[in-house]
């Protein structure tokens, strides 16, 4: 086994960005996993040095590739050092703190709210204050129509600042709301090789804490197998998608509980061509769903289904060749409207083709969730119609980044509010 | 006219001893009174459930050796309608000790639906509902602790009315709850029971259309048969032309649940009363009494509370114009050979009346038939009579 610090290789999963600060442009490596407790700021003219860090050369070879522009051998010690002391490097340093955080949160009963002072506010007071500014944003003609008879939610999960607008007109929704359950399904944005990821985990929240309804999941881990379904419960510790959602749900709805699911890529079913339901994993989880979500309707729960997605990520930061235009984002906002009418249709097998036909051109996170959403609804036989909301797009042409989201209602298909 | 009366009189007897003795719907029968009294229910034959007492008869509760003394009056509803010049004919057939609801019993013979034979006729006052189908009475009287009156008489293709507990005299009958258990009356049609309860001085309606008509929300119509949810939407979309229609926040299934801890309760309090070994109860009634003593007075406490809970929203909802509306069973009665098989609970709409003490009717559907079985419509509101006005409208609604 080759010495980690003599043949350095960054681990996975890391999230590597460029950001300007101050008018200078600093190189960011953060884990999304939580692993590495802050992130590291970096010098942008160390980027093709780490991308030797591959474990396949050792630091001196490393050192000889760029030492006729300069670099000093003890640079990229140091370098290795620092990575590895801030646990971007595979090494046994990066492997007992990946086991004690991953044990820390394994014998937890509740999820840490991982945003709280970072996303959103932290004190309870200024939360409250900050939500509610959000929910004032909401058009008047959505605001006076809530009905407790909502029967699901499509909100974002970006950030509150790009995203407010359309969060207050989605949760406006919940205003007096009295379900007692939302089964609450987002992106899982990291990579495992499982679908669909439980947790029994209360959610923290400076409002207080939200629970997690024990009976719902663990009926659901049981019928669709509790090995797969918690194998990576510890993609919840960081999932923004999910947390997004809890500060809302816990201000309007102080009597809820939730069922945190979060739904990986459909990725290799796009690429096979075979409709989601063709894959055992998939038929079996939304069978299990299905069940449990009947059990618990017939036992006097009033649910509501809740999608935490984001639809449309573009521009150069997300991988894309051509730089961002309003042309191009016009174009992207007709093939966001076609998407949204798949789901206003309840069709999931046109919103799968839709993805499919431009191969995910447009990465749309969201699309599992929805697909899962929309599958649900029509296997437990509900009737519904949709309301569109809000549409937005958030474009950064200086970093070259675009999300697009939208917030959309689902109600029973007489919704006249009582 | 007197001997009109005298015939149907006797002619309702002859059925009674012959027919409904032979079908078992009936399990005794009275002679008719001479001369006929006179008022406004003159000549008009019934039966009642035998959990009703009847001067000098023990009733039965469905068990033999019956459990209880000879009574020494009948009951007061019974009473109340012979005075109005009604005839009560006979006691009929039930589920044993009310604590089932197949139209079964071991004691006396099961029951057959005269509509659908091979399917179940519901219960538990299944011979009381037979009786009515099959035109031996006018009426009958029955009780009703979760749908005992409603779902037989949706089975049978008649019209049930359970009545709030308080609005009739109740003295007399056996009943399995003190405050969800309620007396019903079975009809042929919609009117006949008008004339009943407006015979019996029961509260006037003041319903004023248009009404306001509250529907199950979406996610507690997932259990409803296909044909079911499609004979409910084409009604409610008919119904949306000319009244107000709005979706009711998730509220039977919670019902259902609380009736369940409080049924528990209640059920196991009544049958202790009995003094009867455990071996001479039916397996229902066995299960009552283990799952009684299982159950935490924690459980009983939380389920009283959000008794009340529900009783306050659900009444202040329904005000003179407003009705909930869904349909009386979520899919046809099972088939004989099915009955065992574990299924959605045939009274998920019913249960709600019987935790919020509400008047509730159920009522066939004119031309909507599910092998030979009427689809019925149940609805609650105030009063019985209220309840008429909007069967007989939402009826005639839909006719159009």
């Amino acid at each position: 086994m080759k010495d980690p610090l003599r043949y350095p290789k960054l681990r996975w999963p890391i999230d590597i960005r460029f950001e300007k600060i101050e008018q200078q442009q600093i190189l960011v490596l953060s884990c999304p996993l939580g692993i590495s407790p802050a992130p590291l700021g970096l010098v942008p003219a160390v980027a093709p040095i780490i991308s030797c860090f591959e474990g396949q050369l050792s630091t001196s070879e490393i050192w000889q590739r760029f030492a006729e522009h300069g670099l000093k051998e003890h640079v990229v010690g140091e370098l290795v050092t620092l990575l590895d002391k801030h646990l971007f490097l595979e090494s046994p340093n990066f492997t007992s703190a990946e086991q004690l955080v991953r044990s820390q949160f394994a014998t937890s009963p509740t999820r840490p709210a991982a945003l709280a002072g970072l996303g959103y506010a932290a004190k309870a007071a200024e939360l409250e204050s900050e939500l509610s500014s959000y929910l004032a944003l909401a058009p008047a003609a959505i605001q006076s129509q809530t009905t407790k008879a909502l029967l699901g939610l499509m909100a974002p999960h970006i950030d509150y600042h790009r995203g407010k607008a359309a969060y207050g007109a989605a949760y406006t929704q919940l205003r007096g709301a009295n379900h007692t359950l939302y089964i609450l399904m987002g992106t899982a944005h990291q990579y495992s090789p499982h679908l669909f990821h439980l947790t029994n985990k209360s959610f923290e929240s400076p409002l207080g804490l939200l629970p997690t309804n024990q009976a719902f999941m663990q009926k659901l881990a049981l019928e669709y197998g509790k090995d797969r379904a918690l194998a990576d419960e510890f993609l919840h510790k960081r999932e923004h998608s999910l947390e997004l959602q809890v500060p809302f749900l816990r201000y309007l709805n102080k009597g809820a509980e939730i069922a945190p699911i979060l739904v990986g890529s459909f990725h290799h079913m796009l690429g096979s061509g075979r409709y989601p339901e063709q894959f055992e994993p998939y038929d079996a989880f939304v069978t299990a769903l299905v069940a449990s979500t009947r059990a618990a309707l017939n036992q006097g729960a009033s649910i509501c289904f809740l999608a935490g997605v984001d639809m449309a990520h573009v521009g150069r930061s997300f991988g894309d060749k051509e730089d961002l235009s309003s042309n191009f984002m016009e174009a992207m906002e007709e093939r966001d409207r076609i998407y949204l009418r798949h789901i206003e249709r309840h069709d999931k097998h046109a919103l799968f083709q839709h993805i499919a036909e431009d191969k995910d051109r447009r990465r749309i996170c969201g699309f599992p969730t929805m697909y899962t959403l929309l599958d649900l609804l029509d296997r437990l036989g509900l009737r519904y119609g949709t309301q569109l909301f809000d549409y937005r797009q958030a474009i950064d042409y200086d970093r070259q980044c675009a999300v697009t989201f939208a917030g959309m209602g689902f109600y029973p298909t007489i919704i006249h509010p009582q | 006219m007197t001997q009109e009366l005298h015939q149907h009189i006797a002619e309702c007897h002859r059925l009674l001893r012959t027919q409904g003795l032979s079908d078992r719907s009936v399990l005794r029968t009275y002679a008719p009174p001479s001369p006929i009294p006179e008022g406004p229910l003159s000549g008009l034959c019934f039966v009642v459930k035998d959990t009703i007492e009847i001067k000098g008869a023990s009733i039965s509760l469905g068990i033999a050796p019956s459990p209880c003394q000879p009574a020494s009056s009948s009951a007061a509803i019974v009473s109340a309608l012979e005075d109005l010049g009604a005839c009560c004919l006979g006691s009929t057939n039930l589920d044993e000790l009310c604590a089932t609801y197949w139209g079964t019993n071991r004691h006396f013979g099961d029951m057959r639906n005269p509509i659908s034979p091979h399917r179940s006729a519901l219960g538990s006052s299944t011979g009381s509902a037979i009786c009515v189908t099959q035109a031996y009475v006018d009426f009958a009287l029955g009780t009703d602790f979760g749908g005992s009156v409603r779902a037989p008489a949706a089975a049978c293709g008649i019209v049930g009315l359970k009545l709030q507990r308080k609005s009739a005299p109740d003295s007399g009958i056996f009943f399995l709850s003190p405050s969800m258990d309620g007396l019903g009356i079975l009809c042929r049609n919609i009117a006949q029971i008008q004339i009943i309860i407006a015979a019996l001085g029961l509260p006037a309606s003041q319903q004023g259309l248009p009404l306001r008509i509250f529907v199950p929300h979406e996610t507690e119509l997932i259990n409803l048969a296909p044909e079911y949810r499609s004979h409910f939407d084409s009604i409610c979309e008919t119904l949306s032309k000319r009244h107000s229609l709005a979706t009711l926040a998730p509220t039977y299934a919670r019902a259902l649940e609380i009736r369940k801890i409080l049924a528990t309760r209640d059920m196991d309090a009544a049958l202790s009363t009995l003094q009867l070994e455990m071996n001479d109860l039916p397996e229902a009634a066995k299960a009552v009494r283990k799952r009684a003593t299982l159950q935490s007075s924690a459980e009983v406490l939380a389920a009283e509370n959000n008794r009340l809970t529900l009783m306050a929203e659900v009444n202040s909802l329904l005000t003179d114009q407003a009705a909930l509306l869904t349909p009386t069973l979520p899919l046809n009665p099972p088939l004989l050979a099915e009955r065992d098989k574990k299924i959605t609970p045939l009274n998920f709409y019913l249960a709600l009346a019987n935790v919020c003490d509400l008047s509730a009717i159920s009522w066939p559907c004119p031309s909507r038939k599910l092998d030979g079985i009427p689809f019925s419509l149940h609805c609650m509101a105030q009063t019985p009579q209220a309840l008429c006005t909007i069967a007989s409208t939402i009826n005639a609604d839909i006719a159009q």
